[in-house]
């Protein structure tokens, strides 16, 4: 999607009322905007909600070849997609700021992914998907990302001394969880005349900006990762307040992935998993409900017409001729040449066929009138 | 035969704000994102057509890369919606569509082909009449069941293996309907598996029935919203 011009007098307008320590959505300068995590019906999948972003990630797994340097971990792939476009540079900024946090934080023990050292271990791909883009995609898609892995369960194997090994069904042996250390979270800071920064930044802020910084960090104040973007003249010291700011929502948005995490849990004990119907928000005007409904069988309120048109009817070939001889035509020297060449006793034939058949003949019973005149004008 | 029934449908448009029409749909526990986007300018110079629209469809799937199962949806998909959509009035202009799956547990096909008629019912592009999608199979005792849920193996949905689309062991076929608001008449249908002709009609004829409470469905989402939208423009007026 193209993206629209930002015109000078929006950019002004945001400038001077960050200075005036005001936000075009009403909000405060550290204050976020509404998480809202959403799981699916089956393990490893999460809608999240950060104001208008939102984001889709999904985990799976697949028994893969550890790497030769790593020979008893398994190994964790993250793909990045966003909408719109296709392999874009933000899009690879991403991918690269979730690697640099999840994967290489090692958040994730890779040694339990580990079935015989050397040869399987499992592989765990997790694809984000950003659905739309209303500012701080990092944010959200990390995220997304970290809650799909809590999330995720992958089944149960068990090894034969010789190399073998059976991946269990569900109904077999119970699921494995994934094995978190910690939640890493990135929090984006849009820095304003290098000395003010503003937390989870929309889109139009995102772009008057010009300067970022992401930080990812996990809810024992330990940093994870660090990326700037853009110019700008800061000091260390606005660095380091900006992970202290950090750190304190890290705690929160942990503790707020944790919950809904063992709200699904108990959901799924009562099988009662709703799945992603639960982001859906009813008493919108632009949403709808309709319960089960059953389909009476006998009903025939159909119009003839549409249903005559689609179906298929099998009609043998006496048959077929039994129809023609109901239409009242008479064509005793045509059906002897048609039953010569015919084989098939049967053959599929649709309806609207069979009035083509119907026309051949009619026009065949002319051909025998010898008046020519009369030929054309029907024909026409 | 026991009793028939559709999953229950739940739908909200407008999800997406930088969308011009989205949608996210549920049926039964199936669920997936429609985003249309149109009309908008064409990416590509081949794909310019001086007459009417082109309908650009992009299925993305829950997990991996778009495979050809994926291409075959985008495909069938793409069809029915230059059938549906007024193109001739957008000439020399593309109209995109995306459907990310989130949730399949059968029938997301019908799901997706629901999901892109709300989304344009949402864009606001022309269309010429609704199509409603309905999903039935045919189980081993030669019964039909029309929306059933989840025809797969659990293990399946974990791991990235392509899914074998043969139907295995539980049913023996399963069919798409795809039904037009005109005349209810059949514009596109998708089969799976073997089955005999008196089954293919009988499970048309269900469907057919089953696509009146779908249409039903979209006449109230619409009728919901155009409230609020007409009391609206009715306070402008004063």
């Amino acid at each position: 999607m193209k993206e629209t011009i930002l015109s000078n007098n929006e950019r002004v307008f945001v400038e001077k009322s960050i200075e005036e320590v005001l936000r075009i959505d009403k909000r405060q300068l550290t204050e976020f905007r509404n998480l809202g995590i959403f799981f699916g019906k089956k393990y490893g999948s999460v809608l999240v909600s950060l104001g208008d972003t939102r984001v889709f990630a999904n985990v799976s797994c697949e028994v893969n070849i550890p790497k030769t340097t790593r020979p008893n971990e398994g190994t964790v792939f993250i793909n990045v997609e966003m909408s719109n476009e296709k392999m874009s540079e933000s899009c690879i900024v991403t991918t690269r700021i979730l690697e640099r946090t999840i994967r290489d934080s090692r958040c994730i023990d890779l040694e339990s992914l580990c079935i015989i050292a050397e040869e399987k271990v499992w592989n765990l791909r997790v694809d984000v998907s950003i659905l739309n883009n209303e500012g701080n995609v990092t944010d959200c898609a990390c995220i997304a990302a970290v809650s799909a892995l809590a999330h995720f369960k992958r089944p149960d194997c068990t090894t034969s001394g010789d190399g073998e090994f059976i991946i269990h069904k569900s109904s077999e042996k119970d699921l494995i969880p994934t094995v978190l250390h910690h939640y890493p979270i990135c929090m984006t800071y849009a820095l304003f005349k290098g000395k003010i920064p503003i937390a989870d930044p929309t889109l139009l802020e995102e772009r008057v900006t010009n300067a970022g910084l992401t930080l990812g960090i996990n809810s024992y104040k330990e940093i994870c990762s660090l990326h700037m973007t853009g110019v700008s003249l800061t000091s260390p010291f606005l660095i380091q307040k900006c992970s202290e700011m950090a750190a304190e929502r890290a705690k929160h948005v942990v503790e707020f992935i944790k919950s809904t995490l063992e709200q699904d849990s108990i959901d799924r004990e009562k099988s009662n998993v709703k799945g992603f119907k639960q982001s859906i928000i009813l008493t919108n005007v632009t949403s709808n409900f309709c319960d089960e409904q059953s389909i009476d069988n006998n009903a025939e309120e159909i119009s003839e017409v549409a249903s005559n048109h689609d179906e298929i009817i099998v009609v043998s070939q006496e048959q077929k001729f039994k129809k023609i001889d109901e239409n009242t035509i008479s064509t005793t020297k045509w059906k002897d040449e048609n039953e010569e060449t015919s084989s098939s006793d049967s053959e599929i034939i649709t309806l609207s066929q069979s009035n083509q058949e119907k026309s051949k003949v009619e026009s065949m019973q002319i051909d025998s009138s010898d008046d020519e005149e009369k030929e054309t004008i029907i024909l026409n | 035969m026991e009793d028939l029934k559709l999953k229950a449908i739940t739908a909200e448009m407008n999800i997406l704000s930088r969308s011009d029409g989205s949608v996210i749909i549920s049926q039964g526990d199936s669920s997936c994102i429609v985003d249309v986007n149109g009309p908008i300018e064409v990416n590509s110079a081949a794909n310019i057509d001086m007459n009417k629209a082109y309908v650009d469809v992009l299925y993305r799937p829950k997990c991996g890369i778009p495979g050809v199962n994926e291409r075959y949806k985008e495909k069938t998909i793409k069809g029915l919606c230059e059938s549906i959509i007024l193109t001739t009035l957008y000439p020399k202009t593309q109209i995109n569509f995306q459907i990310q799956e989130m949730d399949d547990s059968s029938g997301i096909f019908a799901c997706a082909i629901n999901g892109c008629n709300i989304g344009l019912l949402n864009s606001g592009l022309e269309m010429k009449f609704n199509m409603a999608a309905v999903h039935c199979v045919l189980d081993e005792t030669d019964e039909i069941i029309i929306d059933p849920d989840c025809i797969e193996e659990e293990t399946l949905a974990f791991t990235r293996v392509q899914k074998p689309k043969r139907i295995s062991g539980k049913y023996k076929a399963d069919f798409t309907f795809v039904f037009e608001s005109l005349k209810d008449s059949l514009i596109s249908v998708h089969t799976n598996g073997s089955f005999s002709l008196q089954k293919y009609n009988e499970a048309l004829k269900l469907s057919r029935q089953a696509c009146r409470k779908i249409f039903d469905f979209y006449a109230d989402l619409v009728k919901k919203c155009s409230v609020v939208y007409i009391k609206n423009s009715i306070l402008e007026y004063i």
